[in-house]
């Protein structure tokens, strides 16, 4: 094994080669006859000495100098210094080891004692290095481990998301004129649920829990499926048992949801449940399928809901056509499309601007603004 | 002269030296190296001009050498020294010069006669 090396720093040449010649049997030594030296040294030699006898008086740098350099650049920490001195001031050891020495030894010299200090710090110094290294390394593979995990957790939260969206596509798929209805209902979920929580902070809303909210919006319509094609794409007026019927998605959508196990969290189930159940409600009570009203119906159930009706009305339907974006504004605003919180209904009429934007982006020119009555509003 | 009658002349203490040091060709190779040894010089020139700081540190830097070469005649003045030194009183250091200086003669004169000798 290479031998370790041990910087001897003393200005009286003699003493120094006194040093050198004690330990250089079980060491490479190098030299250095003042503190300014030694700081040289230590700075460009580093880590590749093990250990150093310092001297404590010296010109041009005395030891308390060089320890606090080593403090400096936290050298101290790495390479054991054992400060040799003949100086009987008690005041000067104690500064020494406060400031990392590892030991103080007063002249005169014992070469045994000498050796014996030097090699233990030597020791104690390099098995704390190879701790630190081991540390080092388990630290960089948890690391390494972390991002994995992160990457993977990322990668189900996205294909999760994506299972919502498909799951909610397939009753865009049997609603053949509602298009892209699932991407722009999460979008305009995302856009009023923020400024709901900008505008009321002491609501329950989250970034994290808007992220809910936005994927289980996709859900809303999942209990369509169980509707026959009769009623669900019937253009005309529906008689009082198809509404019955088509009112029932709600629920139906809620208990599909709840019979799926060990995918969704139930932080993501409850969400979507209640997006299902209650998204038809009204603040007034006059909505279905339970006719509840006000904030019992959930937060997430009303944000859904408003805009839910938003697209409803500026898109074409199976049994009308799609009013403008201006028209469709002023008839929530109004009342006329059913009636929202105060509080959701003002978050809507900030959100205009980005809803307006978000609308154009998936518009295919369908709006019609001759298009004056009343929606048929018994229909969704 | 062997190296412990020149200890015994120098007023020095052989068993303690060889005791820490361990090789007598370890205290022989210092102790002829002593006269080499510049702090004297420094300590004497540096009181001539009053510069107490490096008086004090010559005389410090003295005292460790006797120490560790177990010269304790000489390490008993130049510890005085060094302590009036300490205190910045050069008044009371050139007092204990004469009795330094001497001892200090009388070593280099033996370890030059030692190292004739060997």
């Amino acid at each position: 094994m290479d031998k370790k090396t041990v910087l001897i720093v003393d200005d009286d040449d003699m003493e120094r080669q006194m040093m050198v010649d004690i330990l250089e049997e079980e060491y490479n030594t190098i030299e250095s006859d003042c503190g300014n030296d030694a700081i040289k040294q230590i700075d460009k030699m580093g880590n590749s000495i093990s250990a150093i006898v310092l001297d404590y008086m010296m010109p041009d740098g005395n030891g308390i100098d060089v320890l606090k350099h080593m403090n400096e650049t936290g050298d101290v920490k790495k390479i054991p210094v054992l400060v040799l001195t003949g100086e009987k001031q008690s005041d000067i050891e104690s500064k020494c080891l406060e400031l990392g020495a590892v030991d103080y030894m007063r002249k005169p010299v014992e070469a045994v004692l000498i050796k014996i200090r030097t090699h233990n710090a030597c020791e104690i110094y390099s098995y704390k290095k190879d701790l630190e290294l081991q540390v080092a390394k388990q630290m960089d593979t948890l690391q390494k481990q972390n991002r994995l995990l992160t990457i993977q957790a990322d990668r189900i939260k996205k294909s999760k998301e994506k299972m919502g969206d498909v799951l909610g596509s397939i009753v865009e798929y049997r609603n053949v004129e509602s298009g892209d209805h699932v991407l722009r209902v999460k979008e305009f979920t995302r856009i009023i649920s923020r400024c709901y929580m900008q505008n009321y902070t002491d609501s329950e809303l989250t970034p994290d829990r808007i992220d809910t909210i936005v994927s289980a919006s996709a859900l809303h319509d999942i209990g369509k499926i169980s509707i026959p094609d009769s009623v669900l794409l019937k253009p005309g007026r529906l008689t009082e048992e198809e509404y019955e019927l088509m009112k029932s998605h709600t629920i139906r959508g809620a208990e599909m949801l709840e019979n799926v196990d060990g995918v969704w969290s139930d932080e993501f189930k409850r969400c979507c449940s209640n997006i299902c159940k209650y998204h038809h409600e009204r603040y007034d009570g006059s909505g279905y399928p339970y006719g509840i009203e006000g904030d019992e119906i959930p937060l997430e159930a009303q944000l859904v809901s408003i805009v839910d009706v938003y697209d409803a009305l500026c898109s074409e339907r199976i049994y009308k056509k799609a009013y403008s974006l201006d028209k469709s504004f002023h008839m929530i605003i109004n009342g006329d499309a059913g009636i929202f919180s105060p509080k959701i209904q003002e978050c809507f009429r900030l959100s205009r601007e980005k809803f307006e934007t978000v609308a154009n982006k998936y518009s295919s020119g369908n709006q019609d603004d001759t298009m004056d009555e009343t929606p048929d509003d018994e229909k969704d | 002269m062997n190296i412990e009658e020149c200890y015994e002349k120098m007023g020095g203490n052989y068993a303690d030296v060889i005791n820490r040091l361990r090789k007598e060709t370890l205290v022989t190779k210092f102790l002829v190296r002593f006269p080499e040894d510049p702090s004297y010089g420094e300590l004497a020139e540096s009181i001539d001009k009053g510069d107490t700081e490096t008086a004090f540190r010559a005389a410090h830097t003295l005292k460790g050498v006797c120490q560790n070469l177990g010269l304790e005649k000489l390490f008993v003045s130049a510890d005085e020294a060094t302590e009036a030194l300490r205190g910045g009183d050069i008044d009371k250091a050139k007092l204990v010069m004469p009795t330094l200086s001497s001892d200090y003669e009388m070593i280099v004169d033996t370890i030059n006669e030692f190292a004739e000798g060997q």
